[in-house]
């Protein structure tokens, strides 16, 4: 019994632990290959995939580009906001 | 006649005029001063909310991150200033100082774009900073081009 709470507890902390989004917004300033090349420097994504996110932030307006921790998310966002890209950080809705 | 960015090597090279030299560093200098500035209109963009859902969070977050990243954010400016200023004819950048650039020529044309809409909404025109604006960002666009090659 012990055992199985410690391990719901584990899986609770470890569901929860992933639970956060990077979301990169479209904003009209930012030339649409720098911030390809902010996801693929900063990400290490290959250039398709980097292209793909782009695309998708410039034509939605906004792109989840990481998903993880809280921890994680916040030093995402800093890093974006460190090359000029609008940001931010939250919980997924599940 | 003034060329664009070129690669020689893995450094990439450009040459300034000395008025396009001297601009850079204004707007370089003009940087950071706003990011030492307790309050500026710029501040906003350059700084943004990490958690704008979320007020107290975003003050949270703000505390313990904004020094550090107004720390960040000067970097790419004075390696600018310093590139600048040790070889007036022209900068050779190493792949480091070719990622500073890219940053720096970001927060510019972001600075100057919240400067543009700041007079905007007083009704004030600014023919000179969107014309200085549009020259940063074929810069900016020159040397992503010239990378990736």
């Amino acid at each position: 019994m012990a055992d199985a709470l410690e391990e719901l507890g584990t899986r609770e902390q470890l569901r929860l632990g992933s639970a956060w989004v990077l979301i990169v917004w479209d904003d009209p300033v930012n030339l649409m290959t720098y911030v390809t090349w902010v996801f693929r420097s900063y990400f290490g994504y290959p250039k398709p995939e980097a292209e793909r996110l782009m695309l998708l932030v410039h034509n939605e307006g906004s792109a989840v580009v990481a998903t993880g921790t809280r921890e994680e998310m916040e030093r995402h966002v800093e890093a974006m906001h460190g090359y000029g890209l609008l940001a931010t950080l939250q919980r997924t809705e599940s | 006649v003034t060329a664009g960015f070129t690669r020689v090597g893995t450094d990439i090279r450009r040459s300034f005029r000395q008025d396009e030299r001297r601009l850079l560093q204004d707007l370089c200098r003009d940087l950071l001063a706003m990011l030492g500035a307790d309050e500026d209109p710029v501040l906003g963009r350059l700084l943004p909310d990490a958690y704008p859902d979320d007020p107290e969070a975003s003050a949270e977050y703000s505390g313990y991150t904004r020094a550090r990243l107004a720390r960040t954010k000067a970097e790419p400016a004075e390696a600018m200033l310093v590139d600048l200023g040790t070889s007036p004819g022209g900068v050779r950048l190493d792949p480091e100082h070719v990622t500073l650039w890219l940053r720096g020529l970001t927060d510019l044309r972001l600075a100057i774009s919240e400067r543009i809409a700041a007079s905007e909404r007083e009704g004030i025109p600014e023919p000179v900073l969107a014309d200085v604006s549009d020259w940063l960002g074929w810069l900016l666009s020159d040397l992503l081009e010239v990378l990736d090659e």
